[in-house]
């Protein structure tokens, strides 16, 4: 069926109007509903190209379930030193120990940022601190172990936007390897 | 010797205390709140042995009676959250309560610096000197991103929260005082009263402290802090100046009625004694009412307290504590001349 404005296009938004119970079925495309200022909301959902089985779903309930699962997958992972799981951090708004903020960086750094307002220490340094790249003969060295870091921290990325839990996993205990090897080198 | 809230030549009129706080743990330890007994008690034996060198008189905080823990609270030594807790803890305290080492708290170390009036730069200084100390016989947790881990979130980086303490007996009821509170919120900074609302908070006591630790300089934190600190200050002074032009005798009155009330009752609740004591600290300030001896009537407002009050009258029923706050009061405010 075409557009009842435009007469042009082909109408995928139906809009049913009650006024003092009289009722009136248009049919529109996209464009004349965004432009006649209503049902603005669903012709940015048929633009682009979301897929009219995914409305559906979302519909009758079943993306709330999917994002329920992944949320559930998300809150058992668990700093591996301290048993702590993001569920609990969640709730209880506090770490269990140093190593958390590596575990839960990805998910959490976000969080930190707008708690803060910043993500980056700018301030004062322990004495016995070493920054990474701060000797000169192994630069080479620390700076190839810090592309590994980076590589893998952006694989670990994928594979929780991925919901592969058991290859991130593997990829955050390759990271925390690497980072202790690093330290131990300094 | 003498407490530092009982020295009242570094009070000021507005400025009652600056403090700073810095949170710390140790590399490769989990932190208090994931600990069991043991592996608690444990942490607690090497942190306090690390710290004695400093020759500080050590408290074990789960062996003192509950009074000592809620008098530490009322003097900001604590915080009330901690004073509750059973957990193994442990304090260094100076015996001028101006300097304090809180081990095994939400953090494995906790260093607290304290000075009367406004005084961040001799305060800053001495923390710094402590943390430089304890970083060279502890490993510090830290990351070269996120800096000095904290368990809450809210500490990390710096893990500096520096606050001063103001008096603000005159511009905290006017109707804009909220909207500052909001605006000071938009730049990071929390002004919150020692006990809660404005409406509720007798005795006009707010706390100017850093709400971020992140990606800030321990010094830029510090300056934030005292520029709305001193905003604060300027306004509450300039106001209060203008009030005594036009309604001095008002003011008398006022100030005069309170030192009465305080000096001759019986029976005191909390919320009178804050009205009355914070009357007439602003009185003296403002060079209304003299006393005798120079006093600190901040001195004052942490004696009335539940806590404290058991601590030096000695042990009374809890239906009794009106009474015994008068007979404090009574025998502590100086007189005037």
């Amino acid at each position: 069926m075409l557009c009842e404005r435009c007469r042009q296009r082909e109408a995928n938004i139906k809009y049913t109007e009650v006024i003092n119970g009289v009722k009136t079925e248009h049919s529109l495309c996209a464009q004349c509903a965004k432009e006649m200022d209503f049902g603005s909301y669903y012709a940015a959902l048929f633009d682009g190209d979301y897929s009219v089985g995914k409305l559906l779903s979302g519909l009758l309930g079943f993306q709330p379930d999917a994002e329920e699962q992944e949320e559930k997958k998300i809150n058992q992972i668990a700093c591996p030193t301290c048993r702590t799981a993001y569920s609990d951090f969640i709730r209880e708004s506090r770490f269990g120990c140093p190593d958390c903020y590596g575990t839960f960086d990805l998910l959490m750094g976000e969080k930190i940022k707008a708690l803060q307002g910043n993500n980056t220490h700018t301030g004062k340094v322990p004495a016995d601190y070493h920054g990474p790249t701060e000797t000169g003969t192994d630069r080479g060295e620390k700076a190839s172990g810090e592309e590994e870091l980076s590589l893998l921290n952006s694989r670990l990325k994928e594979a929780i936007q991925e919901e592969e839990y058991e290859l991130a996993a593997k990829y955050r205990d390759a990271i925390r390897e690497l980072k202790e090897r690093m330290e131990a080198d300094v | 010797m003498s407490k530092w809230y009982e020295d009242v030549e570094r009070q000021q009129d507005v400025y009652v205390f600056s403090r700073v706080r810095l949170s710390r743990n140790i590399k490769g330890r989990v932190f208090p709140g994931k600990m069991d007994d043991q592996e608690a008690r444990q942490t607690l034996g090497m942190l306090a042995a690390g710290f004695a060198p400093l020759g500080l008189p050590y408290r074990d905080l789960s062996r003192s009676p509950e009074e000592y823990r809620k008098g530490l609270a009322e003097r900001r030594v604590l915080n009330s959250e901690l004073a509750k807790r059973r957990t193994p803890m442990g304090l260094y305290l100076s015996e001028d309560e101006s300097k304090s080492i809180l081990l095994c708290g939400d953090d494995h170390i906790r260093m607290q610096c304290i000075q009367g009036g406004l005084a961040f730069r001799s305060v800053w200084d001495r923390m710094n000197e402590l943390d430089d100390w304890a970083g060279e016989r502890f490993a510090y947790a830290f990351d070269p991103k996120y800096g000095y881990l904290t368990a809450f979130p809210t500490n990390v980086g710096t893990g500096l929260r520096a606050s001063v303490l103001l008096h603000l007996p005159v511009i905290s009821n006017s109707k804009q005082f909220r909207s500052i509170m909001d605006e000071a919120k938009r730049i990071g900074i929390s002004i919150k009263g020692v006990f809660g609302e404005p409406a509720e908070n007798y005795g006009a006591l707010y706390y100017v402290s850093n709400q971020k630790t992140l990606g800030l300089t321990e010094d830029e934190i510090i300056v934030s802090v005292q520029r709305v600190a001193a905003q604060l200050a300027g306004q509450e002074r300039k106001t209060r100046q203008e009030l005594l032009k036009g309604h001095r005798n008002e003011r008398e009155d006022e100030v005069y009625k309170s030192y009465g009330v305080l000096k001759y009752a019986r029976k005191l609740t909390m919320k009178e004694g804050m009205i009355y004591l914070s009357q007439v600290r602003g009185g003296i300030y403002d060079g209304v009412i003299r006393t005798e001896k120079p006093a600190s009537i901040y001195g004052l407002m942490l004696g009335i307290q539940p806590g404290n009050l058991r601590l030096t009258m000695g042990s009374f029923e809890p239906e009794k504590i009106d009474y015994v706050r008068a007979d404090y009061v009574r025998s502590h405010l100086p007189e005037v001349v």
